[in-house]
């Protein structure tokens, strides 16, 4: 049969090259789209990944204010319940969690860091972490957030703040008066690892007295972050665990909000899917976010750019393979004669089928050999060509359209949009990686064998239906 | 006689528009090995379709083809194309993109006939039928019609099968050719024994074989 296929494509050459011209363009073509499909899709794995594995249980204020009557009032009483929190913790995906309370307390035994723009009404907050408060319930001097754990608290893991002296607050520190301050709080005041201090608030006109002992000592790397008012700076924030929170806001079921840490972050949507489809909690009021506004900002225009390479990929490979039937149909007006020859001497019609096969599979095959070279080239300019069309809004971040709608945003903010304008805006990112992986080989073998066997046998089914006589009969013709 | 294909009672008609034109009906013949049968009838009496039906290339409506005393259909068509007979036709039906040999060769591969010295064996045949080694080795359409059918008939014949299918097999060839074409035939039915179904205009060709049948209103009719 091989012998035969190739002494037939060596006799017809005109028609080999023609079906072989067709289908380097087919699949030039196809491994431009998948390779732009698979550029796309790595950045916005990166991007989702540069958004952190943690998702975020909290009151969706935003939602609440949509959703009011005008002038009618948005409850305070709305809290979330650890209970609620609990509901969540044991989900698939959930590697750990941090439930956080955030709030402010005063102190008669030490004095908050002042800084010269305690009294401007700046606008420093918008660089405040999230894992302390930006809304503090009363505005005390110091911020209080209280932790279940302060491991994965973003600021921590980024490096944004350092510890410099004594550990980090961990679940073991459960139910304790424990606490980490920041070393210009802890120089101004005098205080280090071991020594204790007190602070107080009012709740329902009843004061709370809470005193802490220090076990960790801590130091802010980025210069921007601290200044501000007192509650405000984040140099007089004081981690402690949970229960100092529930003991300082007089509750013991209200949490500020949950973060939980997931086992990978391409799992966040399929996470919060999960979440809202097994618990009872009113995702009306409360909302799980998975930086979704900000990946979605990012990731629009490349997920466009994906959506219209797999359109590109799906129309190449119906047109290809609508062109390549139409001239196989075309020249199978030809091979009547030879099919009707090799039936009358008892050959197979699956034989005949798989002769023609071979023939479209050779040609396929040096093809498709030379489209990993030329694919490479087609790739890079048809994702250079889309990139130019789209780069004014591709990856540029909205700065303005960051900004925080509430204490759960992302802290460390700014760090992921230096990171994502490195990524996107770096001159060494500027083109989408759109080598080819082995990945879109396979896919583009697999598209090209798919090609070549619809474009065969859709007129091969139309010739061998016929019986051997009427093929025959038709040869002439 | 030993009977090698009958047709048993057989039926065919083909749907021209809304009406159905009867070829055959009911007809019913015995050929044996070791005679030359011509089958002859005016343009569209049935002739090409008692070929067919009797190469598997068609089916009947009604009734059925034997051979060795078993239904061909029960055979399987293409089984019984490949194993058991040979087909030559009047424009030839060699395969154009091999030369002579190849399609000598081709036709043993399809059969599934193994042979250590096909080669040999199959440029054996050519050169009997009048080719010559460098006439086996051109391309197809360079040779002339008369070598075109030795090729055909080399073909049939390398299968050694016991039946010979022939239609109008020297339709396209001067009355030399036909004539050579013609006693090949003979001697494949009288000395190598197999049994040759000659599909033919010619009077001069039916006289010269033993046996000659013709079509006439849908019956096989023996004349000689």
């Amino acid at each position: 049969m091989i012998k035969n296929a190739l002494l037939s494509l060596k006799k017809n050459i005109g028609k080999t090259i023609l079906l072989f011209v067709i289908i380097v363009v087919i699949t030039n073509l196809v491994i431009a789209g998948l390779s732009i499909q698979s550029a796309t899709q790595k950045s916005m794995d990166q991007i989702r990944s540069s958004l952190g594995n943690d998702v975020t249980l909290s009151v969706d204020f935003r939602n609440m204010m949509k959703n009011r009557e005008p002038g009618e009032a948005v409850s305070n009483e709305t809290s979330l319940t650890t209970t609620m929190a609990d509901s969540l913790k044991d989900l698939k995906y959930v590697e750990s969690y941090n439930y956080q309370i955030s709030t402010s307390a005063d102190s008669d035994s030490i004095s908050a860091v002042e800084t010269e723009s305690d009294n401007s009404n700046n606008q420093q907050d918008t660089n405040k972490p999230n894992d302390q408060s930006e809304q503090a319930s009363n505005q005390g001097d110091f911020t209080i957030s209280a932790n279940t754990t302060m491991e994965y608290l973003d600021s921590f893991t980024n490096s944004n703040y350092t510890l410099t002296d004594g550990r980090l607050l961990t679940s073991d520190d459960a139910n304790t008066n424990n606490c980490v301050i920041e070393t210009n709080l802890a120089s101004d005041n005098d205080l280090s690892v071991g020594d204790t201090f007190t602070i107080t608030t009012t709740v329902n006109d009843e004061t709370i007295i809470q005193e802490l002992t220090i076990v960790g000592i801590y130091e802010i790397q980025t210069t921007n972050e601290i200044g501000g008012a007192h509650f405000n700076n984040p140099v007089n924030t004081i981690y402690t665990d949970l229960s100092v929170g529930q003991t300082l806001t007089g509750s013991s079921e209200n949490i500020t909000s949950a973060i939980y840490y997931l086992d990978d972050p391409e799992n966040a949507e399929a996470f919060v899917k999960l979440a809202k489809k097994q618990s009872d909690i009113d995702f009306d009021t409360f909302s799980l976010d998975a930086n979704n506004r900000l990946y979605q900002q990012n990731a629009s225009s490349l997920e466009s750019m994906q959506s219209f390479a797999k359109m590109f990929v799906w129309i190449v490979v119906i047109a290809g393979s609508a062109i390549l039937c139409l001239i196989l149909a075309l020249t199978i007006r030809n091979r009547y004669y030879e099919i009707g020859v090799l039936l009358s001497l008892g050959q197979s019609k699956v034989k005949i089928i798989a002769q023609q096969l071979i023939e479209i599979g050779l040609i396929a095959v040096v093809a498709f050999v030379i489209s990993l070279g030329t694919g490479q080239l087609t790739s890079h300019y048809m994702g250079n060509m889309l990139e130019s069309s789209s780069s004014s809004n591709v990856m540029q971040m909205d700065q303005k359209g960051d900004q925080p709608n509430d204490n759960q945003q992302k802290t460390n903010k700014q760090t992921k949009e230096n990171f994502l304008g490195n990524m996107m805006q770096g001159p060494s990112n500027q083109e989408l990686d759109v080598s080819i992986t082995g990945e879109n080989v396979v896919q583009l073998a697999g598209v090209t064998a798919a090609i070549c066997i619809v474009s065969i046998a859709v007129p091969a089914a139309y010739v061998l239906r016929l019986t051997p006589r009427q093929i025959l009969s038709r040869k002439e013709g | 006689m030993e009977k090698l294909l009958e047709l048993e009672n057989v039926s065919y008609s083909y749907q021209d528009g809304k009406e159905k034109n009867k070829i055959l009906e009911h007809a019913s013949y015995s050929f044996g090995k070791g005679k030359i049968y011509a089958v002859v009838g005016a343009s569209g009496s049935g002739k090409t379709t008692t070929l067919s039906l009797s190469s598997g290339l068609d089916k009947p409506d009604e009734r059925k083809v034997l051979f060795k005393g078993k239904d061909i259909q029960e055979i399987g068509l293409n089984k019984y194309r490949r194993e058991d007979i040979s087909i030559v036709f009047q424009s030839y039906n060699l395969i154009y993109y091999m030369n002579a040999l190849e399609n000598v060769m081709s036709a043993l591969e399809i059969a599934g006939i193994k042979r250590k010295d096909k080669k040999e064996y199959c440029l054996s045949i050519l050169e009997q039928l009048g080719l010559s080694k460098d006439e086996c080795k051109r391309d197809i359409r360079q040779l002339s019609g008369g070598q075109q059918q030795r090729v055909a008939i080399a073909r049939a014949i390398a299968r050694e099968v016991d039946l010979i299918l022939c239609d109008e097999p020297t339709g396209n060839l001067d009355e030399k050719n036909s004539l050579d074409i013609m006693n090949t035939f003979l001697d494949l039915a009288h000395i190598h024994h197999k049994c040759v179904i000659l599909v033919t205009h010619s009077p001069t060709l039916a006289k010269m074989c033993d046996v000659s049948l013709r079509i006439k209103e849908g019956k096989i009719e023996a004349k000689r």
